[in-house]
């Protein structure tokens, strides 16, 4: 029976639900991750196209061009490409393509389940996500078009509206709303991932049996939420600085075209130090998808284990710890103290440690293989290539005093580029020429994907290897012209090169939409394993059905790479693949406990976002010379006996639902609502005595935090209370009764735990 | 049931052609920077030439990584090409892990010890005594540079007072005495081999001073004063270039640095204190 694929037994999705909760609005995993899938290929279209735009403006900057309204591109208008395209492709290509994309439609697959843990929490991600996307794009349309101030919008640039340049007015605006939206959807994505990984795996899959796409799926959530959540607390601030008056980043004394600004006391470094926090993270957030789908290939078309599969595996979630620890590696020459650029000098080079571990042993996994070039391979190969290549332009930027040179001139946009944009693609093509049969049942042509390659992988290094010598003569990047300073003129026929040779790369990306649109249509039908694989997406049929395993569950029995195990007949061994054949059972429930494990991940994304929040207050206030203290009004001391009180009677309520008293657990559960209706009531009180006290949002930044806090706490703590009153008034099916009360008493609890520390910090600084 | 054969999956071509393109890789690059064909600009300072020693260690060290890996990569992906002959099953080996762990470790400490001196010469040394006192102010798109003049003191600065028409630009207090001999020019002028102490402010958005001759790059920051210092020990006329995106004219913004010889510095001062 050795990887018989299973039977669907259900009929394709589409047939019983109608096209529109079939494909449109639709729950199944597997659709999720094709929506994810063609808006990061829209989303990537439109990124080459900027960049095309850009590289021909640099080499021939009075050309007329057709896209650009008057003809010759300005200035700004060459800033709004850079700043749409390093948007786009982090955040809706890079961020997405691997991760949302490949990881939505295969994790669940690959460890045998039969859809995420939160399906319906799964597809509010996606359309998020496609709300953010539009967004983004709207900002090219406003007036003052796209914003200027690049894809890390470093305040003041970013922070001022339209005085400091086109495309801060509306245009900023668009894009901080964008990247909140998008922050949130990744939380709700990422918190999606981790509970399936951890609930909803199949008997036998253990932690170590998993593929090593799964792990790194799953470290790259983590990364997801802990890194999201900072960054969203960041748009928020700058978005009150722009349009609600507040001085987060903004410091006093600001002029701009001659007029003074009236801001006070913020600190712009503090704005790096959040984006960074989440910004570095987001590397590894794009990188690690395709070092576990590199793995996983390289072992499948080498005949091999993967070697050293436990480092593997422990070299991810090395080098995603260490991703949080690195943030000011970006900030060497910000003006942060120099002893901390020392640290974080010593923090970014030791990630050089996981990263040699996973590039010997893609090495020592080849060594010894049987290699068959399938175009996967090729990309996979080309994967580490790029990514020993990158990585080691690293290091130099590593060491604050080599950074000081290189810092902010082309040879850092070629080492970001080659080892985060194209690795992460090649990692992304290596996906989808692998998956592609699975997905659509059709295989995309062999000779076609092949020529892809050749021309990609020499394009790019003939794009970005002469960037980095750029570098080093001092190219400065972000520069519309080459007119500045006298010694850039020199450069330009690097310039020229790398021009012409990015316009044949992006034209053999043709060759792959073609490949891939044909392939959809009229390539070779596919088996359920073409590649004689042994993951658990090879066990279903091609496609799967809706169910993934057409309602024949499979349990593991071994680990995910037995490739030509000795004294095997075959020379792969399928994960199910067991004593007794492949084993399966009939149906698989959803576990309770992923509610439970799936609010203690939102509480953790909750946490993040104020602890963000929390170290901007001990920044501004500890930086700043024009804090002053504010008097916490007193019925807030009142609100927080009603708080803790709500708590008392939320476990008074829970113990009377295990004792079945069922009256005693609606009327203890109700009490708890109305409590939490008066604690806001108390807030409410206490802003409006702030507000007539003089306090305003915009004044003081002790008053901007303290209506930043107790919003911010408000507005979640109005969620606990809607889930309260749901949980009271709506039976919910697949949610049983008990765990829906384990899961907001757990919400409850840790609010009211929340508010408390906010409480006392806010007295603290009174 | 299987569709991969030896026949799309294992021929000898595309190992070949990966080979060759991962030569040609190597070859190029190490021709490149053996032949220096684009070097950085010869350094001006001690500060720079340790630098440039710590810059040439890490090129060492990556390009022979760099070199290993990608022809350790050609190698494997030729060797190991399917000829129909069974995969070589091994797990992993944990004595090949330890030891390329411990070998990827130490090399980078050494490297971070040894590029600890480039940057704590930079940074962390406090101005001479006698150092040359500059003022860097920056704003969309201009650097404005000020000496305190005779007295030794920077004037006190009013952001109110700012007006660039009226010959302004940094706000200058006419009331404060100190003020009255600073002098403020568009230009950085420094006598040769004399430490000189700058101190970055900006006007209004983040902005940069990068001199590449100096390997000197730093913010200047809004609502901060940050010191640099530097000696430069040879006259001529360097480019000061904006790397901080701070606007449209961001690609614009940029200034002079002048290395002088004592006397054309003290005719400088001279001839700005006099149109001031």
């Amino acid at each position: 029976m050795v990887g018989q694929p299973v039977r669907a037994t259900h009929a394709p999705a589409g047939s019983s639900k109608g096209f529109i909760r079939s494909y449109i609005f639709s729950t199944d995993h597997k659709v999720v991750g094709l929506q994810y899938f063609s808006l990061a290929l829209a989303a990537v279209t439109f990124g080459i196209i900027l960049s095309l735009l850009m590289r021909f403006h640099l080499v021939w900057p009075n050309a007329h061009l057709p896209f650009v309204g008057g003809g010759i591109m300005t200035p700004e208008q060459y800033l709004a490409l850079v700043t749409m395209h390093g948007t786009i492709m982090v955040f809706f290509v890079l961020s997405t393509a691997p991760q949302s994309a490949f990881g939505n439609y295969f994790l669940p697959i690959q460890i045998g389940a039969p859809d995420m843990a939160f399906p319906t929490l799964n597809m509010l991600s996606f359309w998020l996500t496609l709300a953010a996307f539009l967004c983004m794009i709207a900002a090219f349309v406003v007036p003052g078009g796209a914003p200027i101030s690049g894809w890390t919008a470093y305040p003041p640039l970013s922070g001022l509206g339209e005085v400091t340049g086109p495309g801060e007015g509306l245009g900023q605006t668009l894009w901080i709303v964008s990247i909140s939206i998008f922050c949130f959807a990744s939380l709700l994505g990422a918190l999606n991932f981790i509970a399936t990984t951890i609930d909803m795996r199949a008997p036998g899959m253990t932690l170590m049996r998993m593929p090593l796409t799964v792990w790194a799926w799953f470290v790259t959530s983590i990364l997801s939420l802990l890194a999201f959540s900072v960054l969203l607390a960041g748009g928020i601030l700058l978005l009150l600085d722009r349009s609600a008056g507040t001085s987060f980043f903004l410091p006093a004394g600001l002029v701009v075209n001659g007029d003074l600004q009236g801001h006070n006391g913020g600190s712009p470094l503090l704005w790096q130090h959040l984006f960074w926090f989440f910004g570095h993270p987001e590397v590894y957030i794009a990188i690690l998808p395709g070092m576990g789908v590199v793995s996983h290939i390289l072992a499948n078309f080498s005949r091999k284990p993967v070697f050293g599969y436990r480092a593997m595996a422990l070299a991810l979630c090395a080098i995603g710890f260490l991703g949080f620890l690195v943030w000011g590696h970006h900030m060497f020459v910000s003006g942060m103290n120099p002893y901390s650029g020392l640290a974080f000098s010593v923090l970014t080079m030791s990630i050089g440690v996981p990263s040699a571990i996973k590039t010997f042993n893609w090495l020592g996994t080849l060594w010894g293989g049987k290699i068959q070039f399938h175009s996967p391979m090729l990309f996979a190969i080309g994967f580490v290539s790029f990514f020993v290549t990158g990585g080691l332009s690293g290091i130099f930027l590593a060491q604050p005093a080599v950074d000081t040179m290189l810092h902010a001139t082309y040879y850092v946009v070629a080492h970001f580029h080659i080892v985060m944009g194209v690795a992460a693609v090649f990692g992304i093509f290596a996906a989808t020429y692998y998956w592609f049969p699975k997905m659509f049942g059709r295989r995309m042509d062999e000779r076609l994907g092949k020529l892809h390659f050749w021309l990609t992988f020499a394009g790019v290094y003939c794009v970005f290897m002469p960037m980095h010598f750029l570098g080093i003569e001092g190219g400065i990047r972000r520069y519309a012209d080459s007119t500045g300073a006298g010694y850039l003129a020199a450069l330009q026929p690097l310039h020229g090169f790398m021009t012409i040779t990015a316009f044949i790369t992006a034209a053999a990306q043709l060759i792959f939409f073609y490949n891939f649109f044909h392939s959809l249509k009229r390539g070779e039908r596919a088996t359920a394993n073409p590649w004689n694989a042994t993951t658990l997406e090879w066990i279903t049929s091609s496609p799967p059905p809706p169910d993934n395993f057409g309602g024949h569950f499979p349990s593991v029995h071994r680990g995910p790479y037995e490739y030509s195990v000795p004294g095997e007949k075959e020379d792969f061994l399928p994960q199910n693949l067991g004593p007794e054949g492949g084993g399966a059972t009939i149906s698989r429930e959803i576990p309770q406990r992923v509610y439970v494990t799936g609010m203690a991940l939102l509480l953790g994304g909750v946490l993040m976002f104020f602890m963000a929040l929390v170290s901007a207050y001990f920044v501004r206030k500890g930086f700043s010379s024009d804090w002053q203290p504010l008097a916490v009004p007193r019925v807030l001391w009142l609100g927080t006996l009603i708080l803790l009180a709500s708590s008392v009677t939320l476990a008074r309520s829970r113990h009377c639902l295990l004792a079945r008293q069922e009256e005693e657990f609606r009327h203890w559960w109700g009490a708890t609502a109305i409590l939490g209706v008066f604690f806001l009531a108390a807030e409410a009180i206490a802003w409006r005595q702030l507000a007539a006290g003089g306090v305003s949002l915009d004044g003081n930044p002790s008053g901007s935090f303290f209506y930043v806090f107790t919003a911010a706490h408000a507005l979640h703590l109005l969620g606990g209370i809607v889930a309260l009153l749901v949980v009271a008034l709506r039976p919910t099916t697949r949610l049983t009764r008990r765990t829906a009360t384990e899961v907001v008493s757990l919400y409850w609890h840790c609010m009211n735990a929340l508010w408390v520390f906010l409480f006392m910090l806010l007295l603290a600084g009174a | 049931m299987t569709q991969t054969g030896k026949s799309d999956g294992g021929s000898a071509g595309p190992a070949v052609l990966l080979t060759v393109l991962l030569v040609i890789l190597v070859a190029a690059t190490v021709y490149v920077f053996a032949a220096r064909l684009y070097p950085a600009p010869s350094p001006i300072s001690s500060a720079a030439v340790l630098i440039d020693r710590q810059y040439n260690r890490t090129l060492y060290v990556a390009g022979a990584v760099f070199v290993l890996a990608q022809l350790g990569l050609a190698f494997a992906i030729f060797r190991f090409r399917d000829r129909g002959r069974p995969a070589r099953f091994t797990r992993g080996s944990v004595a090949a892990e330890i030891t390329w762990t411990s070998l990827t470790f130490l090399t980078f400490l050494c490297l971070g010890i040894l590029g600890r001196k480039a940057w704590a010469e930079v940074r962390y040394a406090p101005p001479a005594p006698d150092a040359i006192q500059v003022e860097v102010t920056t704003t969309q798109f201009v650097y404005t540079f000020r000496y305190p003049g005779a007295d030794g003191k920077f004037g006190r600065l009013d952001p109110s007072l700012i007006n660039a028409p009226a010959g302004n630009p940094l706000g200058l207090d006419l009331n404060d005495r100190t003020g009255n001999d600073d002098i403020v020019a568009p230009d950085l002028t420094v006598p040769v081999s004399r430490p000189v102490a700058l101190l970055l402010r900006s006007q209004d958005v983040v902005h940069n001073f990068f001199v590449r001759e100096l390997r000197l790059q730093q913010d200047s920051v809004p609502g901060m004063m940050i010191p640099v210092n530097f000696t430069a020990n040879r006259t001529g006329r360097y480019e000061i270039v904006c790397t901080q995106l701070c606007g449209l004219g961001h690609s614009k913004m940029h200034s002079f640095l002048n290395v002088v010889s004592e006397v054309e510095y003290e005719a400088f001062l001279k001839k700005w204190s006099a149109s001031q």
